[in-house]
């Protein structure tokens, strides 16, 4: 009660003047807390990281066990299921064909995931009796197993279809065995890099195409169908294209010039662009974020959080600055015995690089693209197997790959039907009174709210899709966690083996957090 | 992660032979002995405390085990002959008797085991973390996981050697050689010695394989009966006792005559704890010492007259006492679980594994079985 | 406001709506003639946004006939595609589309439904806005106007189709009071350039100062039909008199 007496006198005209303006004291005031706070956890993080490695050193040398990365240069000594490399000749190889083999699925499950589960929840809002019930039961059936039975469950079934047999020897559109899958698909081919140099000019093109029916349409009023020019412009280009591709065999000498040209430059060139990539990159950066923060009223205030940003922007850059010139002086003996600079590696690399696609531009009339069918064939001593055409997928792929399609799609589903249905029953009313289709509506003012919502549950499903790949370490599939423990096992080495891990996997998290994050800060609603 | 993998895996069941024997693969057991001499059995996870096996350096092993009142003991499980899981959690097996021999030394009591199931690359983790005491699970004596690894061997109980098992049907018999495994599918179980030496044997042969490396090798044989995989191959024991109990029709042929590998096979500990390395050592050394005398569970004594023999089980001297165990120690071995030829005979014979004309055969008979004196 | 043989531009004939067993309009029959301002008052549940959403077609009707501008409302979906470009609606809760700005909500329709040119429908597009007297907000998206501002381009919106008849439901009911005048102030700015406007609210002042015609609802049908001056000093049935005395 007292308090609620007091509060009016404190609200005079005079306190309340003098309140603002005095600096609150340092321990108070927001700003400085804010900055004290981020600097105390990052100094924390350190400091526990260093605490974690201390101990873990301590441990190690109790025990007399080593630590160190040498096994990522010794032999591997196992051969690998499958993936780039079945023979890896160095631990690291061995990881990395581990890691392309865990993206493989990943990537190619994200999308799957992403088709199935849309169609699924749309599926699900049907007002069609049969297709929502069926909609409904995929979900209810694949949420409620766990996904290592799954995973299993496809395995067997994998593992029980029948042998290939020398029957089967030849090419097939579609194999399905106990040996995996093949299926026929499309491959590059010679002339594919020359096509593809054609098509991108194609698609350039279609922009302007159709910005230029755009405009027709917005002056004359009339249908000016610029989609389905700009899809026959590029249509157009692939299909000359396809025929005229090897007069292009000519820039195979521009581009071994270029590479010639980038080969022979001082390696500080290297060091200079990417000091410089890094300063401009931040400049850049800030300078977008002060735009930003611009507003028709004026430069809107920054809080502290912005200056701390742009803080760190900046020394980011700087630091990719330092990193750049410090590339010049490391130098890396390479398996050839020469020992470069890092910045001649990647100078190198990029030299190395145009030749590579000098040699794409033959001039050969090879078609571009070619299809290939699965085939079988006996191999060695007499075993029936799929042979390098067409995909093949392993029956430990195809176990993960499904398990984890299925499964996310099914949590994916859920999230598109709750994300239509959040887009209120009045946007739908306000817009068939505005007079919209049906099919206008969807397209102009549902998809586009729902594809909020569902944007950030989506990515969710997309991190727990890509590390949910590790289940196939039950199955046998060699993907970076089988084969990390293959190290584990041969060389000893744990902790180093779970850094990798973790380094990848966090890796990849990140990177697909930040691209949906990204989409989702460029459609975020703009509120009050 | 394995851990967990293996744990639902058990409880759904879901693999199915287990090295061709039992179909259980329960993750841990308790087999403990109450204070009225009758066993009481309890199968499930570490909740006991015995989660934290041994010790480092600091206090040691035998202390630990000591303290516990039981050994917790790593195998297979799912090896048939050697450690096969039982329905009451418990396991039997030539690997599983060891560990109740160390029992029956450190605390007195073979049935004073708590058996822990681990995979071929679970292993070595469990024992550094101190998960499990002892480590019997056919596991192969190399210079790497002797040093690097930071484990220590006890002296080889069996010597085996790896082979490949293919079918009849498909043109192999016992005489086919590596060579003739180009261009095929082989399956094995992770984290074995096995792995490796298949990629190095191939190459060396010519041969262009492809290596499905699954969890367990019971999954290598399930896949290999389904087709999925057109061979399969692990240490020569390991073929014969899945060949024993799941081929009846003789379909199957194991090849090639000579192993493609040495594989002696023992127990491991971790290293730098040398006396619970010696309790190791000398618990497998009093088995064959008996053996060598024919002292079997049934007719030893503590009154034997023979010098070592007597030596061996408490009669004279500090033998025992001084590695800090009771004087009996080898006594209670040999009663309770037998000395090798029994164990081997008891575990081994019945899938068709015999001593005659193999390494494992008594040095006097031109095999390799050796114990030094104890004197 | 009314001329005296305008024509008639929504005739309900017979009106009934059933949900499910629940019968929400129980025949209702009434005419409005072109440029008239008509108000729907009536008890919460009594159907009155019923009615006006069955006009175009948000709700369909089961007995009974409504023409609209000499179309009669039935499932033809041409029909109704053509009526819901002539009846402009303006709902309680604004439903503006938060993901697009105040002026690509305003254009939307008059783009995609009427095919205008976009340099056309912009310009119709500000000219409606500087109408409403927010011009200045066109590039702003609605989440960032206060809810008096919202309507009036929702108001904006219905408008830039140049629809014949406008539907108000309950337009002011979420707004607080000082937002209320200056949607009202566009209201009755419109219905004095001769739009017809069908309006459900309790604004009895708006009422009685606008609106041609008022009619009392109760329990799906009409009960009192009349001019303002009538309806508030002279209500024939109890039920208007009773709801009069409660509200006013
Ligand atoms: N979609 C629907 N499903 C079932 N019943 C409905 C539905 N819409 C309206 N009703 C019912 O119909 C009756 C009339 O509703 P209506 O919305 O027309 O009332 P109202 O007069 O506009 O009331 P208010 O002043 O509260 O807006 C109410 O009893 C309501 O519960
Ligand atoms: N001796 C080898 C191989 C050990 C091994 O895994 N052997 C098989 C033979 S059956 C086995 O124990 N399988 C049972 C299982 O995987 O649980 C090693 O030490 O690496
Ligand atoms: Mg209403």
């Amino acid at each position: 009660m007292e308090r609620e007496n007091k509060a009016p006198d404190a609200a005079g005209d005079s306190a309340v003047s003098t309140r603002v303006h005095a600096r609150p004291p340092i321990w108070r005031n927001i700003s400085v807390i804010k900055w004290v706070a981020q600097l105390a956890a990052l100094v924390a993080v350190l400091a526990l990281f260093w605490l974690l490695g201390s101990e873990a050193a301590k441990n190690f040398s109790a025990s007399g066990i080593s630590f160190g990365w040498d096994w990522l240069s010794d032999p591997f000594g196992v051969n690998i299921r499958e993936g780039i490399d079945v023979n890896p000749d160095s631990g690291a190889r061995a990881l990395v064909v581990g890691a392309v083999n865990t993206l493989r699925v990943a990537i190619s499950g994200i999308f799957a995931a992403t088709i199935l589960g849309t169609v699924v929840g749309v599926a699900r809002l049907s007002r069609n009796w049969i297709v929502n019930r069926l909609a409904t039961v995929y979900i209810e059936i694949i949420r409620n197993i766990p996904l290592l039975v799954q995973i299993f469950f496809w395995s067997a079934l994998t593992i029980g279809l029948s042998d290939l047999v020398e029957d089967d020897v030849g090419t097939h559109l579609f194999k399905a065995s106990n040996k995996g899958f093949g299926l026929a698909w499309l491959f590059p081919s010679t002339g594919f890099w020359p096509w593809l140099l054609i098509v991108i000019v194609g698609l350039v093109a279609a922009k302007f195409v159709a910005a230029w029916r755009t405009r027709l349409m917005e002056e004359t009023g009339k249908e000016a169908y610029s989609l389905t020019y700009a899809f026959g412009t590029v249509a157009l280009f692939g299909l000359v294209g396809w025929f005229i591709h090897p007069i292009l065999g000519f820039l195979s000498g521009v581009w071994d010039a270029i590479g010639d040209f980038i080969g022979g430059l001082p390696s500080s060139t290297v060091s200079v662009v990417i000091a410089a990539a890094g300063l401009l990159g931040a400049a850049w950066w800030i300078r977008q974020f002060f735009e930003s923060r611009r507003t028709p009223a004026g430069f809107g205030k920054m809080t502290d959080d912005d200056i701390f940003r742009i803080v760190f922007a900046g020394l980011v850059g700087l630091g990719v600055a330092l990193v750049g010139f410090a590339l010049g002086g490391a130098s890396i003996e390479t398996p050839g015995g020469d020992v470069l600079t890092v910045a001649e590696l990647i100078r190198n690399g990029f030299s190395n690089g145009f030749h590579w696609f000098a040699d794409k531009f033959t001039g050969d009339s090879g078609g571009p693209i070619s299809f290939s069918q699965a085939n079988v064939e006996v191999r060695g001593a007499g075993f029936t197997q799929f042979g390098t055409d067409g995909i093949i997928i392993t029956p430990p792929f195809f176990a993960v790959w499904v398990g984890v399609t299925l499964y996310t799609a099914a949590f994916i589903a859920e999230i598109v039907r709750g994300g239509i249905l959040a887009v209120s029953k009045g946007q739908t009313e306000a817009a068939q009174a505005v007079g919209l289709k049906r099919s206008q509506y969807l397209r102009l003012i549902i998809l586009p709210q729902a594809f909020r919502i569902i944007l950030p549950p989506m990515g969710n499903q997309y991190l727990n899709l890509a590390k949910n790949t590790s289940l196939g370490l039950a199955v046998a599939f060699a993907d970076i966690v089988a084969v990390g423990f293959t190290a584990i096992n041969q060389t000893g080495q744990s902790l180093p083996v779970v850094l990798v891990w973790m380094a990848f996997f966090v890796t990849m998290s990140l990177i697909i957090s930040g691209i949906v994050n990204y989409y989702n800060r460029k459609l975020k609603l703009v509120e009050r | 992660m394995i851990k967990r993998l293996m744990l639902l895996l058990a409880v759904l069941a879901l693999v199915a032979a287990a090295c061709g024997g039992t179909s259980d693969t329960e993750e841990t057991t308790t087999t403990a002995a109450t204070d009225d001499g009758t066993t009481e059995t309890t199968a499930g996870s570490t909740d006991d405390g015995g989660g934290d096996a041994g010790q480092g350096s600091e206090g040691g092993t035998l202390a630990t085990v000591q303290a516990r009142g039981k050994l917790i003991c790593g195998v297979s499980g799912s090896a048939v002959a050697f450690s096969e899981t039982q329905s009451d959690g418990s396991a039997t097996g030539f690997d599983a008797d060891y560990c109740r021999a160390v029992a029956a030394a450190v605390l007195g009591d073979a049935n004073a085991v708590e058996f822990r199931a681990l995979t071929a690359a679970e292993r070595f983790e469990a024992l550094k973390n101190n998960e499990i005491d002892v480590l019997i699970r056919n596991t192969t004596w190399t210079q790497s996981r002797d040093t690097d690894i930071g484990m220590d061997f006890a002296p080889t109980t069996f010597y085996d050697g790896q082979q490949v098992m293919g079918r009849r049907d498909k043109g192999f018999t016992e005489d086919s050689t590596l060579a003739d495994v180009d261009g095929a599918i082989l399956c094995t179980n992770a984290g074995t010695t096995t792995e490796k030496n298949i990629t190095e044997g191939a190459a060396l042969s010519g041969a262009t394989i492809t290596l499905e490396t699954v969890e367990t090798f019971p999954e290598a044989m399930e896949k290999f009966i389904a087709g999925t995989c057109d061979l399969t191959t692990t240490d020569g024991s390991g073929l014969v006792g899945n060949k024993a109990t799941q081929d009846t029709n003789d379909e199957w042929v194991i090849f090639p005559r000579a192993p493609i590998s040495k594989e002696p096979l023992g127990p491991v500990y971790r290293q730098n704890d040398s006396q619970w390395g010696d309790i190791i050592n000398w618990t497998v050394y009093a088995t064959i010492i008996a053996d060598e005398n024919d002292v079997t569970s049934a007719n030893a004594s503590q009154d034997d007259e023979r010098p070592e023999i007597s030596r061996l089980f408490g009669g004279e001297g500090e033998l025992q006492t001084k590695m800090g165990l009771e004087a009996d120690a080898f006594f209670q071995v040999i009663t309770q679980v037998g000395n090798y030829d029994e164990i081997f005979s008891r575990n081994l014979n019945p899938v068709g594994l015999f001593r005659e004309g193999t390494f494992n055969a008594p040095f006097n008979e031109g095999g390799m079985i050796f114990a030094p004196p104890a004197r | 406001m009314k001329t005296e043989n305008a024509k008639d531009i929504i005739v309900c004939d017979g009106v009934k709506k059933w949900f499910g067993d629940f019968q929400a309009l129980k025949g209702v029959t009434t005419t409005v003639k072109e440029q008239e301002v008509v108000v729907i008052i009536g008890p919460s549940g009594s159907g009155k946004s019923t009615l006006i959403r069955c006009i175009n077609r948000l709700e369909a009707h089961q007995e009974g006939s409504i023409i609209v501008d000499g179309i009669e409302l039935t499932n033809d979906l041409r029909n109704i595609e053509k009526i819901r470009s002539e009846v402009g609606m303006v709902f309680q809760q604004f439903n503006l589309f938060p993901h697009l700005t105040v002026l690509d909500n305003i254009t939307l329709a008059p783009l995609w439904v009427r095919k205008n040119p976009r340099a056309d429908a912009e310009q119709v597009g500000m000219e409606l806005l500087e109408r409403v007297g927010i011009p200045e907000q066109a590039k702003k998206y609605p989440g960032q106007l206060s809810g008096g501002q919202q309507q009036r381009v929702a108001i904006a919106r219905a408008l830039a189709m140049k629809p014949k008849v406008m539907l108000f439901d309950e337009p002011t009911s979420a707004l607080d009071p000082e937002m209320i005048k200056e949607v009202l102030d566009v209201m009755k700015e419109l219905a004095l350039s001769g739009m017809t406007m069908i309006v459900v609210t309790h604004e009895m002042g708006f009422a009685r100062e606008v609106a041609d015609r008022v009619l009392f609802f109760d329990y799906g049908t009409i009960v009192e039909d009349g001019t303002p001056e009538h309806f508030f000093t002279n209500p024939q049935h109890d039920r208007t008199k009773l709801f009069l005395s409660q509200i006013l």
